[in-house]
């Protein structure tokens, strides 16, 4: 796997989207088209991207970003 | 009674302008709450001592009189957290979005629906004018994205370039139009992890306009077409077989009291509200929950 794979790999267990076990296959099924746009939402700095639960509530995150 | 109730979430109504795709309440009977259920949730609310609420639908900004009379003269109101989930359909200028937001007697949270589903219906300016109303009403705003697969979290790019604000992902349960649709997120394979997991929900409670109250805001209750899993009264509720069941097993125990064998789950089922509601409504089930 290369550096990209890697990090849209590690991205994609993040968001609780795969398992450590499947992602891998995932990832090198993608075209290079879709590995550089899931990694350009990967390494966007400060993203508060987070989990939510199946009701839609906050599962784990960032601190709470309050527009201030 | 016991403060246990962390937050209570409440189906004002079925009403939606929208007619999202993978919409999980699409399939309910229409229905909005009654005088008497707005009686019942106040009083819930001071039994229980209940000081943060989910105002959820249907769209609940087509319910603000409704939310106001169940939240108009609660004691310690002005320390209450009141969520809001809503598609962001008042949105299209920043006034409306302010004079919308100042309609609800308490708000202090606003979560906008937002995935491509959302999209057919929602421009996503919408959301950068409900971020800014939010900002100037001191309102903590966040978005809720839905995904079947993780392609589209690549959507979340372009929420990103309009405002520094969280975005949640989650995956779309195969409920309701979402079902009909076949638009529930595929897991390539069954995540045996969620064996090991309980209930997302614990803590928290769901009053469901026409049903009652459950800890289950999600697939279980949706599906529940016998309304086994809800109870008019919340107590009866957290005396129930089923809620004993759910706060005090993991899933995998919840399998082995139900006698349903771990290879009949599926991929499908790596899901904790899609195995629940399998477990629950499935025919082992059946004699337990009548």
């Amino acid at each position: 796997m290369t550096n990209t794979d890697k990090i849209v790999a590690a991205f994609l267990v993040s968001l609780g989207l795969f398992s450590a076990a499947n992602v891998t296959k995932y990832v090198l099924s993608l075209s290079g088209n879709e590995k550089e746009s899931l990694f350009s939402v990967a390494k966007m700095s400060n993203s508060n991207i987070i989990v939510c639960d199946g009701s839609g509530d906050i599962l784990r995150g960032n601190n709470n970003n309050k527009n201030a | 009674m016991s403060a246990s109730v962390r937050e209570l979430g409440i189906t004002l109504g079925e009403k939606c302008n929208f007619r999202c795709r993978h919409c999980a309440t699409a399939s309910q009977a229409p229905h909005e709450l009654s005088p008497k259920e707005i009686g019942l949730i106040r009083d819930t609310i001071m039994e229980f001592g209940v000081k943060a609420v989910l105002l959820a639908g249907g769209e609940p900004t087509l319910y603000v009189a409704k939310a106001n009379k169940i939240l108009r003269g609660l004691p310690g109101l002005s320390g209450f957290r009141v969520r809001m989930t809503t598609n962001g359909h008042f949105g299209d200028s920043l006034g409306k979005a302010i004079k919308t937001l100042k309609s609800f007697i308490r708000l202090t949270s606003v979560q906008v629906s937002y995935d491509r589903y959302h999209a057919e219906f929602l421009p996503i300016n919408n959301i950068a004018n409900i971020s800014q109303a939010c900002k100037e009403l001191g309102i903590d705003f966040s978005v809720s994205f839905c995904v079947s697969n993780p392609l589209d979290v690549a959507l979340v790019a372009e929420l990103k370039k309009i405002g520094s604000f969280r975005v949640g992902i989650q995956k779309v349960l195969p409920v309701g139009a979402a079902a009909r649709n076949l638009l529930g997120y595929k897991h390539p394979s069954f995540d045996e992890g969620v064996l090991g997991k309980k209930c997302p929900r614990i803590g928290k409670m769901m009053y469901l306009g026409g049903c009652g109250f459950s800890v289950c805001c999600s697939s279980l209750v949706l599906g529940d077409k016998k309304k086994v899993f809800s109870h008019p009264t919340l107590q009866g509720h957290m005396e129930s077989l089923f809620y004993r069941l759910i706060t005090g097993k993991t899933f995998k125990g919840i399998a082995k009291f139900l006698k349903v064998p771990e290879t009949s789950l599926e991929p499908i089922h790596s899901d904790p509200c899609t195995l629940c509601s399998y477990l629950f409504l499935g025919k082992n089930a059946e004699t337990l929950f009548t």
